[in-house]
C-alpha cells in the first residue's frame, strides 16, 4: 500500500510524509537504540481521505463561521467534539479501507499495537507539541486499528491543538497528520529520562514507575526519581515515590490503573544501576541528535526499549498560564471520579453547612465589634468556597464532555450532542426552584403574607436564595416580582425527557466486561451535568449571607448608630470589593455598539437549542430587569446565571453572548425545549430591548424583523 | 457620521478593492443581472457605472430606476463562503447628462479602469450614478448589517 512506510525505510526524502515522531524513531533506531517495530501511515493518507470524504469542506464551514478572536474556549471544545464525531463517521474510500485492513492484519496479526499521532510539525525542535494530539495504546484487530487511525486524524483538531493554533498561529488547515502504528511492548517498568535535568544542569534525570508510563505522564502515578551526574553517571540523589500504590497495565479498553501488587510496593521500579544505564542512553541520544533530549522508555525483562524521544522544551510553570488551566480540564476518568467524591462529600455539604450556621446568626443582634468580625469571617468563607468551586466544581464540569466523547466514540451518533439527552437530570435545583415558583404563582398573596411559613420548607429555601440576595426583607420585594409570579402561572413546563431508549442503546454499545465502567461513567456524566447548575446555587447561598451582614453594616452607618472606633472599621469592611471568581475569559467582553445609521439585520452564533421562535427582545443587563420579563419574549443576555433561570419558562427563545453547547444557558434551554443561540459576539449590546427577533436554533441565526 | 462607522469603513474598503459588481435591474416583473465595472464616489454615497444605450439594462433603468449592485471579494475558491465579504447597495439610478459631471466621471472611471477607454469615450455609452440609500454588508456567511446612508 503506497501510504505505508516501514520504519527502516524512513529517510530525509520522506520525512515530511511520516511526521516528526516517526522520523525521530527512525533516527533513534539508526543510532543503535532498541525501538519497537513500527510502520507509518503517511500524511497523504490523511489528506486524500479527508478530501475524498468532503470532510475538509465540512470543517472549513464549521470553523470559519466566526472570527477566531471571537471564539470562546467552550466553543472550541464544541468544535473539537463535532470534528471528532465527523471523523468517526467519515466514509473512507473502498480501496483505502480494504488495502489498509489487509496490510495490518498481515503485518501485526493479533498483536497489540499503539496508534500514535505523528504530525509533521509535532516534536520538531523549537515547537514541541507534546500531548497536543492523541495516541492510543493496546489496540488489537485491524478494524480497531483503523478506527483509532481516524481518531488520531481527528486529534489534529483537538481542543489543545485549536488553542495552540490561536496562540502560536499553527494552522490546522495547512497541516496534516501521519500515524505511527507500533508494536506495544508491555514493560515491567517504564518512565522518562531527561539528558539534562530540569533541576540540576550537571545531571541527567530519570523517572520510573512500575508497569506502563501512562499513569506517570498524566500525573496519576507518582514516579521514583534519580538525578544522575552526567560526567561520571553516578547517582547524585534518589527520591522514591511517596507512596507506590497503583500502576498502569494494558487492558481491553487501552490501559487501566490498578492496585500495585504488595510485593512491588516497597521496591523501586528499577535498580540504581539500571537508572544509570537509562541516563547514559539519554545522554547518548543527546550526543547523536546534538541537543538535550526527553526520552520515554520501557524495560521488559532485561531489554531497554526507547518509545519516544524529543527535544527538551521549557515547561511552562506559571500558575496563571491559561493553557495549564485548560489542560487540567481535560482530566481522565479517575480524576473526575475523585473530584465528584470531593464535591458531593465535602465541598457542597461544607457550603450548605456554613450557610445554615450563618443563617442562625441575626446580624441585627450583633454588636459593632462582632459585626465587623462577622463580615470579615463571611468574606473569608466565601473566598474559601470560591476557591473550592474553581478547583473542583469547574473542572468537574468537564465530566459531561468526557462522557460525551466516549459516548460518541462508542455510538457514533448523527447528532454529536445526543448524549446530552441521556444526561438529563432527575433533579436539578434550578428546575426544582422554577417548579416551586410556579406553585407559588398559583397564590402569590399567600406567599407575600406569610413568608416565614414558606421558609420552613427546605425546598423553598433554595428558591429564596436568589431573591434574598437582592431583597433581604419581604417588604422590599418589589411589586413587579409578584406580577412576575402571576405571569409564571402560564409559563411553559419542562419538556419530558425521553432518555430510556438512549440508555438501552448506550449500555448495548459496551462489552459485557465493560458494563461496570459504563454504569460509573453514566453516573459521573449525569452528576457533572447536574452539578454545573447546583454548585452555583450553593455558592450563591454563601454570598447572600455575606451580603446580609454588609447590608446591616450599611444600615448602621446610615443611621449613625455605630459605636466610636468602629465606624472606620466597618467602612473598611464595606469598601473591600466582593470576592469574585475570575472566569477564564479570552475574548468577547461587550463593548457598546452605537453607530448611527447602522442597523443589525442578522447575527450569527452557535445553534444550541433546536427550534425557531419570534418575539420581542428583553435584554437582561441587570437583575431588576428580570421582573419585567413578559411571556413570549426572547431572553437576551451576556451569560445566563443561575439567578436568572426562573424567567426561562416564560421565554420563547434565548440568545447569549457566551458560547458553547454545554454552558448553563444552553442546558436550561434544552430542558425547556427552547430555541437557543449562544456565542453571539456582543449580543447584549447589539440587540436592544423591544427589537423584534427571530431566533433560528437550527442554524444559529438571529434575524431582526 | 455613518462613514466613520466600523461597518462603513469595511464597505468602503470593499468598494475600493473590487473592480466589478453585479448590477440588478427590473425587467418588467423580472430581476435582471449583469456584471459591470464600477467606481464609488463621495464616501460611498454614489456608485458610477457605464452601459451602452442599446442594452437591456439601459432600458430597464430608464423604465424603473430602482437598482442594486452586489460587490464582493470572492475568489471562487471552495473556502470562499466563510471568508467572502459582500455588500449589496440599494438605491436610485439616474443617467448622468450634465457635461461637466460626465467629464469628471469619465476621467475618474478611466483612471480606475484604463482598459475600457474606447467604451468610455463612445457617444453611445451612458453613465449612470446609483444614489445609494442602503447598504447590506455581509460577512462570516450570515452576519448581516444594514447601513442607512444620509439623504
Amino acid at each position: 500500500m503506497k501510504y505505508l512506510i516501514e520504519l527502516d525505510a524512513v529517510s530525509k526524502a520522506n520525512r515530511h510524509l511520516v511526521g516528526e515522531k516517526t522520523w525521530n524513531l527512525a533516527r533513534l533506531r539508526q543510532s543503535g537504540a532498541k525501538v519497537p517495530d513500527a510502520v507509518a501511515l503517511s500524511c497523504n493518507a490523511y489528506l486524500d481521505q479527508v478530501k475524498a470524504s468532503g470532510l475538509d469542506m465540512y470543517i472549513l464551514g464549521e470553523f470559519r463561521r466566526k472570527k477566531l478572536q471571537d471564539v470562546r474556549w467552550e466553543e472550541l471544545w464544541d468544535s473539537s467534539l463535532r470534528f471528532k464525531n465527523a471523523f468517526l463517521r467519515m466514509g473512507l474510500t473502498r480501496e483505502f479501507e480494504d488495502s489498509f485492513l489487509e496490510f495490518v492484519s498481515r503485518r501485526f496479526k493479533s498483536r497489540a499495537v499503539a496508534v500514535r499521532s505523528s504530525a509533521p510539525l509535532e516534536d520538531s525542535a523549537g515547537s514541541s507539541f507534546a500531548g497536543l494530539h492523541d495516541s492510543y495504546l493496546n489496540v488489537v484487530s485491524p478494524r480497531e486499528i483503523l478506527k483509532h487511525v481516524m481518531l488520531v486524524w481527528a486529534s489534529l483538531w483537538s481542543v489543545s491543538a485549536l488553542l495552540y493554533q490561536r496562540e502560536i498561529g499553527l494552522d490546522p488547515f495547512a497541516s496534516s497528520m501521519a500515524v505511527l502504528i507500533q508494536e506495544v511492548i508491555v514493560g515491567n517498568a517504564s518512565g522518562v529520562a531527561f539528558s539534562i535535568s530540569p533541576e540540576r544542569s550537571d545531571c541527567a534525570m530519570v523517572e520510573a514507575v512500575h508497569g506502563l508510563n501512562q499513569g506517570m505522564v498524566d500525573g496519576t502515578v507518582e514516579p521514583d526519581r534519580w538525578q544522575i551526574i552526567r560526567d561520571d553517571l553516578q547517582v547524585a540523589s534518589y527520591k522514591p515515590a511517596v507512596s507506590r500504590k497503583k500502576y498502569m497495565i494494558p487492558d481491553a479498553a487501552g490501559v487501566k490503573l490498578t492496585s500495585l501488587p504488595a510485593e512491588l510496593r516497597n521496591s523501586s521500579p528499577v535498580a540504581d544501576a539500571e537508572a544509570m544505564l537509562i541516563a547514559e542512553e539519554a545522554i547518548r541520544q543527546e550526543d547523536y541528535f546534538g541537543q538535550p533530549r526527553d526520552t520515554e522508555w520501557t524495560r521488559k525483562e532485561k531489554d531497554l526499549y526507547i518509545l519516544q524521544s524529543r527535544p527538551i522544551t521549557q515547561k511552562i510553570k506559571d500558575s496563571s498560564d491559561q493553557r495549564t488551566y485548560y489542560s487540567n480540564l481535560t482530566a481522565g476518568f479517575d480524576r473526575l471520579q475523585r473530584l465528584y467524591r470531593i464535591i458531593e462529600e465535602k465541598v457542597l455539604p461544607a457550603m450548605e453547612n456554613s450557610r445554615r450556621k450563618m443563617e442562625k446568626i441575626n446580624p441585627g443582634r450583633l454588636d459593632d465589634a462582632a459585626l465587623t468580625k462577622e463580615i470579615s469571617r463571611r468574606r473569608r468563607q466565601l473566598v474559601k468556597f470560591q476557591k473550592a468551586y474553581q478547583d473542583y466544581c469547574i473542572p468537574f464540569g468537564h465530566g459531561m464532555r468526557f462522557f460525551g466523547e466516549i459516548y460518541n466514540h462508542k455510538l457514533q451518533p448523527e447528532d454529536p450532542y445526543e448524549f446530552v439527552d441521556l444526561l438529563r437530570p432527575e433533579k436539578m435545583l434550578s428546575l426544582k426552584r422554577n417548579k416551586m415558583l410556579q406553585v407559588l404563582s398559583q397564590n402569590p398573596d399567600v406567599f407575600a403574607a406569610n413568608r416565614s411559613a414558606f421558609l420552613n420548607d427546605r425546598l423553598l429555601d433554595a428558591a429564596s436564595f436568589t431573591f434574598e440576595r437582592n431583597f433581604s426583607d419581604i417588604r422590599e420585594i418589589p411589586e413587579s416580582f409578584f406580577k412576575l409570579l402571576k405571569r409564571l402561572r402560564t409559563a411553559n413546563d419542562k419538556k419530558a425527557s425521553s432518555s430510556r431508549s438512549l440508555e438501552a442503546a448506550y449500555y448495548k454499545a459496551f462489552a459485557a466486561d465493560e458494563q461496570a465502567f459504563a454504569r460509573e461513567l453514566l453516573k459521573l456524566g449525569r452528576a457533572s451535568y447536574r452539578l454545573r447548575d447546583d454548585d452555583n446555587i450553593y455558592l450563591d447561598g454563601v454570598e447572600e449571607q455575606l451580603n446580609l451582614v454588609l447590608k446591616e453594616a450599611n444600615h448602621r452607618l446610615e443611621q449613625q448608630k455605630v459605636r466610636d472606633g468602629y465606624e472606620d472599621k466597618l467602612k473598611a469592611e464595606i469598601n473591600k470589593p466582593l470576592p469574585r471568581i475570575v472566569s477564564p475569559e479570552i475574548v468577547g467582553q461587550n463593548t457598546v455598539c452605537d453607530e448611527s445609521g447602522v442597523k443589525f439585520r442578522q447575527l450569527v452564533g452557535q445553534p444550541a437549542g433546536k427550534g425557531i421562535a419570534a418575539g420581542k427582545a428583553r435584554v437582561i443587563d441587570k437583575f431588576d430587569n428580570l421582573f419585567s420579563f413578559q411571556k413570549g419574549e426572547i431572553l437576551v443576555c451576556d451569560s445566563i446565571g443561575p439567578e436568572m433561570t426562573f424567567v426561562v419558562p416564560l421565554a420563547a427563545g434565548i440568545v447569549e453572548r457566551r458560547g458553547g453547547m454545554l454552558i448553563h444557558g444552553a442546558i436550561i434551554a434544552r430542558e425547556y425545549g427552547l430555541p437557543c443561540v449562544t456565542g453571539v459576539p456582543k449580543a447584549a449590546s447589539k440587540i436592544k430591548n423591544g427589537d423584534h427577533l427571530t431566533v433560528d436554533g437550527y442554524l444559529g441565526i438571529i434575524t431582526f424583523n | 457620521m455613518v462613514h466613520d462607522s466600523h461597518y462603513m469603513r469595511e464597505v468602503l474598503q470593499l468598494l475600493d478593492e473590487a473592480n466589478f459588481g453585479v448590477l440588478a435591474t427590473i425587467m418588467e416583473a423580472q430581476p435582471y443581472a449583469n456584471i459591470v465595472a464600477f467606481l464609488a464616489c463621495d464616501n460611498g454615497q454614489k456608485i458610477i457605472f457605464a452601459t451602452p444605450r442599446t442594452t437591456r439594462k439601459y432600458v430597464n433603468l430608464k423604465r424603473s430606476p430602482r437598482a442594486s449592485i452586489l460587490i464582493d471579494n470572492r475568489g471562487n475558491q471552495p473556502d470562499d463562503y466563510m471568508t467572502t465579504k459582500g455588500v449589496n447597495a440599494l438605491g436610485q439610478a439616474e443617467e448622468v447628462t450634465q457635461e461637466a459631471e460626465l467629464k469628471k466621471y469619465r476621467k475618474a472611471f478611466l483612471k480606475r479602469h484604463p482598459m475600457v477607454r474606447d467604451f468610455c469615450n463612445s457617444p453611445t455609452t451612458a453613465f449612470f450614478e446609483l444614489r445609494v440609500d442602503t447598504y447590506y454588508f455581509v460577512e462570516s456567511f450570515q452576519e448581516v448589517t444594514e447601513i442607512h446612508m444620509p439623504t
